[in-house]
């Protein structure tokens, strides 16, 4: 076969295979059938013969007859096991019915919904045939022509439209849609699992705004659901539909072998833990694919990667290739679909924008460059080989992070399944409060409505915010919208900022960067990569929201530097372990980009870093403050004192001369002078925080102290090193733990306290404005992530601290790998007491 | 205090709570209130007696004949079954949070015009509002309107549905004036708003410190619901009446349209061929052939102008007249030259003159490198056959 041929070859070359750490086997499975459930139509069963199904998988029979009997239902099961038809045949079955029935199907993506119409629309048409009747199946959504959505919406039965299409135009206008709400039986939400976090925050609330203009009409739909497989799904599904259901998870349809391999980088620097860049291997892999004219998928986790790994493969003598990513034009983006799916393109390096079910045909290998952040991810993305049922080949690339490095240790908690969570927030205040506005403006809101999972005194909060800020009129005890501004118009399901940037070319626009990320990588002098093309940011004009860019040709790209400041703002909670306190809290995070770094295309060398006076950002969220208690912090002061020394240079014993002879030999501290036991000279700025021996080692950066203030000196660097140890761990842990992306939730150490007992702490707290329940999940667990962090430093060969422990050395200085751990075995043997 | 309310205390909004006295609508225009149970409707009304009100027309809604062939609307109607209506709504978009708060109607009775304004104070009152103009509106069958068909009718109906009211709106025939406006000034309008046509065609000028823009109505509605400040709704009510009497002059020009006397076409700035179209389309050739006759000596005579008079005559089997009107543009038009070749080749039966003019079609065609292919394949075609048959 094909991919055996594939596999061999790969496995043959001995470049590659001698760093395949892990190959695993997704063994072939037989298909389970059943009968076609007996309570379908005629028509339907008809439909089906005409279209040659005989039987079904047993989980579609069983989808079915629960929907049919009229319970909400969820069907988690794997990729290509025919989820459509679980919500195509009971639609049909309506519609014999009652042709006046409707059904709402909603997908994530214009594309997947353009993909699932035409996989409906031979069911639709043979149904018509059979039937004799004439029900209408039709997308609405963004690009639907004007001219023809009245008669889309007069003669509505299934309508393929998305979340922002049915938040911007379908709500707000439901009158329009009165006789396709009242007829609403099914609505039908594909791919569940990409509504988490924020999006599916919004989402959330726009089907709470969906439900209440049903009940104004009359219907009360049911709720047919498709998800990739997740660890709380009851959980999480609750959350978004705020209604009982059932789950149909076993999945019955057959697979064909897949050969999942985990490709760890070789060590380049053993001591320090860091390996040849994944990214480099990648292209290295990408290109040897590419050589063989296989198509391949490539993932890659930035968009930023994505232009780097195209920029690569283009230097190298490639057969057609590709990037794809948001931010590219949609024609742009079809046209790149359509070529790979026509066999035009050989390599596509894509975001996880091609993640979800798009039908770019049926690849023989995807390689993945580094974990994708989530379970679900990495099987949806795998799931792009072998859709057939034939045997396919999957390759990850282990980047040096250490969630990489523990998958690569720990591979079964990808492929055992261990449970990975989606949480969401619906009731964010930001995002409450956009869709309180949103459905106010639908419909008029009675004091004594109830609105799903929100308190009344959280819903009267809000009525009174809106009413006190004129947005709203109330009479009788009734709230009315009272505002000419359509607020559906300013609030984006995407973010929980709306705006986003124009990229200018020559007069042209060549793509779209949102607000945040605008300042990180599009301030002015950076180097903007567009389409595999680097550009220079010229000119930054916040005021029109355009940025415009010059062709980039010299030898380096840039990275910002970001300056960041908390403020408490309330103290929530407070959970005290044995090991310190956790406050939960409503935070302000400041972040600032405080200037950029030039970097060497190859070597990331850096070459230069510049200022940059931006204004700063605030981020209003929840978050952890966790601080040491007293009795760990004085542990830290004992542990492994000093037993690696820095390497001051070859001139430090002159130079320590030159200081005390500056400083009088007396203790710039206490006032001693030198007698028999001869002083310390000591780094004020801590030396590692420098990038060489000349400016740590300034006489400014340099004072005499005697052996007792130094050691005092000395200890606040160590907890300081050791906690930015920890926090690196629980920052590239707590993902894993949660289940949610790496960039969601954020852990920092900080140094000045925000708290009354004057001590630096650890900071998690959610990257979005409001929180989304991330760090709140935390809150009274941490004790678990620790033991998580233990076990991956205890487990790590490094010897100082590597990337994928307890951070670079550069970052937290030496011997921050050992302090940790005796902290971390430390806690751990007194929570196990 | 709730987490929520220290985030919503923490929003910087920019919307901030309007304060101002409150003076009721019946402080600024004078009226009555309709009450039923907890709801009430304000209404203003008057009489206005013919040529009192110098702006409205002198006679009462003359609704030519062929203007109901036009709308569809074959059953006549005596001029009191006539209704005239415009809406205020709080949006401009037909989102389903918009209503007509003010709705205006004129109509025709014991030979005055009456006028009636209908206001809600508040959005509650508008399931009172909907009862009183279905009563209204069921005792007419024409409802005269401007864009009415894509706007006030469609909100309207939507309205009455939503308050659940029975009454159907869509049982009434309509006029929608927009329509005809935009067959007769299109050319030279920027968009036929209700507006240009009054200043522009009509020449009058509203007294604009009473009006108020109509893209500013919706905030003047939603500033009075938070204030209870009626000054600015005082210049709705002014704004909406005044655009019910635009209506009545669009109607007026167009019971014109049939005069054989040409002189109200210069009054009213309509191009004699977006006329003299219209005139055919309403069945009014006979009409339609002077006016076009009339304007076939000027320079700025379209060949398309005389391509449709040469029509007419040919159904009236006035040959040599036809031929003679297309000569005056033989010299520039390769289309009129073919249908020249027509009339002689199948009517006139002169294949010379036909073969003479289908040649010069074709050698005008050939002058000019962008001309239509598909005239060069016809005028080639066209000198095949009559080269055959000669």
């Amino acid at each position: 076969m094909k991919e055996y041929y594939i596999l061999d070859k790969f496995l043959e070359n001995s470049k590659f295979s001698t760093n395949i750490a892990v190959q695993h086997l997704e063994e072939a499975k037989e298909a389970q059938w059943s009968q076609i459930p007996d309570q379908l139509h005629p028509w339907v069963k008809e439909t089906l013969g005409e279209l040659g199904y005989q039987k079904l998988y047993m989980h579609q029979s069983k989808a079915i007859r629960h929907i049919l009997k009229g319970t909400n239902t969820v069907i988690s099961t794997g990729v290509s096991s025919g989820k459509s038809l679980c919500y195509q045949l009971p639609i049909l079955h309506s519609l014999s019915y009652n042709p006046e029935n409707s059904a709402l199907c909603l997908y994530p993506t214009k594309a997947l919904a353009q993909d699932q119409f035409k996989s409906f629309s031979p069911f639709m048409k043979t149904f018509s045939q059979v039937s004799e009747t004439n029900p209408k199946l039709n997308i609405y959504d963004g690009d639907t022509e004007q001219s023809q959505r009245r008669a889309i919406r007069d003669q509505a039965n299934v309508i393929i439209s998305n979340p922002d299409m049915l938040h911007l135009s379908i709500l707000p206008n439901h009158n329009s849609w009165a006789k396709f709400f009242a007829n609403l039986k099914y609505i039908v939400i594909d791919e569940v699992h990409m509504y988490r976090g924020i999006f599916g925050s919004h989402f959330t609330n726009v089907l709470r705004r969906l439900k209440r203009i049903c009940t104004h009409y009359g219907s009360s739909p049911i709720f047919i659901l498709t998800s990739a497989t997740i660890g709380n799904t009851q959980e999480f599904i609750t959350s978004i539909i705020e209604q009982l259901f059932i789950i149909i998870d076993k999945d019955t349809s057959p697979q064909g072998n897949r050969h999942f391999l985990i490709y760890n980088p070789p060590l380049v620097n053993e001591e320090l833990g860091i390996r040849r860049s994944a990214l480099l291997e990648t292209t290295r892999i990408a290109h040897f694919f590419n050589k063989l004219d296989v198509q391949t998928l490539i993932f890659t986790r930035s968009r930023r990667s994505v232009e780097l790994i195209v920029n690569n493969l283009k230097s190298h003598d490639s057969n057609a290739l590709a990037g794809y990513r948001s931010g590219y034009l949609k024609h742009e983006r079809r046209d790149i679909e359509k070529q790979f799916k026509e066999g035009k393109l050989t390599s596509v390096v894509s975001t996880n924008a091609l993640e979800l079910g798009i039908d770019i045909g049926d690849l023989d290998v995807v390689i993945i460059n580094g974990y994708p952040g989530t379970i679900a991810s990495t099987l949806q993305q795998a799931g792009r080989t072998g859709r057939t049922g034939n045997d396919s080949l999957v390759v990850m690339i282990a980047n040096s992070t250490l969630i990489n490095q523990y998958l690569v240790k720990y591979p079964e908690f990808l492929f055992n399944k261990t449970p990975e969570q989606a949480l969401l927030d619906a009731n964010n205040p930001y995002i409450l409060l956009d869709h309180l506005k949103c459905s106010l403006n639908e419909l008029p809101f009675a004091r004594s409505d109830t609105y799903y999972g929100v308190s009344r005194e959280n819903v009267n909060e809000i009525l009174d915010f809106l009413l006190d800020k004129g947005y709203a009129i109330e009479r009788d005890s009734v709230i009315y919208w009272n505002n000419p501004q359509a607020p559906a118009q300013k609030t984006s399901l995407r973010t929980i900022n709306a705006n986003s940037y124009s990229v200018i070319h020559k007069g042209k626009n060549i793509g779209l960067i949102d607000n945040n990320s605008a300042y990180w990588f599009a301030h002015e002098e950076a180097v903007y990569i567009h389409n595999g093309e680097p550009y220079l940011v010229t000119n930054f004009d916040s005021k029109h929201k355009n940025i415009e860019v010059v062709s980039h040709d010299k030898d380096y790209f840039t990275e910002p530097i970001i300056k960041t400041d908390y403020e408490l703002m309330k103290e929530i909670d407070l959970y005290t372990y044995l090991f310190g306190k956790a406050h939960y809290a409503l935070l302000n995070v400041h972040t600032q980009v405080a200037g950029f770094k030039k970097l060497k295309w190859e070597t990331r060398e850096i070459l230069d870093t510049h200022d940059l006076d931006l204004p700063h950002s605030t981020l209003p969220t929840k978050g952890i403050i966790l601080t040491l208690s007293d009795f760990y912090e004085e542990f830290l002061e004992t542990i492994g004192n000093s037993s690696k020394k820095n390497n001051y240079g070859k001139d430090w014993t002159e130079i320590t001369k030159q200081v005390k002879l500056r400083d009088h030999y007396t203790c710039q501290n206490c006032g001693k002078l030198e007698s028999s036991v001869s002083f310390d000279v000591h780094h004020i700025k801590p030396f590692k925080a420098f990038s060489n021996n000349r400016e740590a080692n300034k006489m400014e950066n340099l004072i005499t102290l005697c052996k007792q203030c130094h050691r005092n000196a000395e200890i606040p660097v160590k907890i300081q090193s050791t906690m930015a140890g920890l926090a690196y761990l629980i920052r590239n842990l707590a993902p894993l733990y949660l289940m949610c992306s790496s960039g969601d939730i954020q852990v920092n150490y900080n140094n000045d306290s925000l708290l009354d007992d004057g001590k630096g702490a650890i900071i998690i707290y959610d990257s979005f404005r409001g929180g989304i329940g991330l760090s709140k999940k935390l809150f009274t667990n941490l004790t678990e992530l620790l033991n998580l962090c233990y076990e991956q430093v205890n487990d790590c060969s490094c010897n100082d601290g590597c990337p994928a422990c307890t951070g670079p050395i550069a970052e937290n200085g030496f011997g921050a790998k050992d302090s940790v751990l005796e902290l971390l075995e430390e806690i751990m043997s007194k929570q196990n007491v | 205090m709730s987490d929520l309310k220290l985030f919503l205390d923490d929003l910087a909004e920019e919307s901030q709570k309007l304060t101002q006295d409150k003076k009721p609508i019946n402080n600024f225009i004078s009226g009555t209130f309709s009450e039923s149970g907890p709801h009430r409707v304000f209404i203003h009304e008057r009489v206005i007696a013919i040529s009192e009100e110098e702006n409205l027309t002198d006679s009462s809604p003359q609704i030519p004949t062929w203007l109901y062939k036009y709308s569809k609307i074959f059953n006549f109607a005596c001029p009191e079954e006539v209704i005239f209506l415009d809406t205020e709504t709080t949006g401009l978009d037909r989102g389903a949070s918009t209503y007509a708060f003010l709705t205006g109607v004129l109509y025709y009775e014991n030979k005055h015009w009456v006028l009636k304004q209908y206001f809600i104070e508040s959005p509650e009152n508008e399931v009172y509002l909907m009862e009183i103009l279905s009563e209204l509106l069921s005792k007419f069958k024409i409802l005269v309107s401007y864009n009415g068909k894509c706007y006030d009718i469609p909100l309207l109906d939507n309205r009455l549905k939503y308050h659940k009211n029975t009454y159907s709106i869509r049982d009434l025939e309509f006029l929608d004036l927009l329509h005809l406006s935009r067959r007769f000034w299109k050319p030279i309008l920027q968009g036929c708003k209700l507006q240009n046509i009054e200043t522009l065609i009509f020449t009058y000028i509203r007294d604009y410190s009473n009006d108020i823009p109509g893209e500013f109505i919706p905030k003047a509605y939603f500033d009075y619901l938070a204030t209870g400040n009626a000054q600015e709704i005082s210049n709705v009510f002014y704004h909406n009446e005044q655009d019910l009497y635009s209506l009545t002059r669009i109607l007026e020009v167009c019971a014109k349209l049939s005069f054989d006397n040409f002189a109200y076409l210069d009054k009213y700035k309509i191009h004699y061929f977006s006329a003299a179209k219209l005139l055919v389309d309403i069945g009014l050739e006979d009409t339609a052939i002077p006016l076009l006759k009339s304007f076939s000596q000027k320079d700025t005579i379209s060949p398309e102008a005389l391509l449709l008079l040469a029509k007419l005559l040919k159904k009236n089997k006035e040959y040599q007249t036809a031929l003679e009107f297309l000569k005056i543009k033989e010299a520039s038009s390769p289309k009129i030259c073919l249908e020249l070749s027509k009339i002689y080749e199948h009517y006139v039966k002169d294949l010379s003159q036909a073969f003479y003019y289908a040649r010069k079609a074709y050698l005008l065609l050939h002058e000019d490198l962008e001309f239509d292919q598909h005239l060069i394949a016809e005028a080639e075609k066209r000198i095949t056959r009559i080269k055959q048959k000669i």
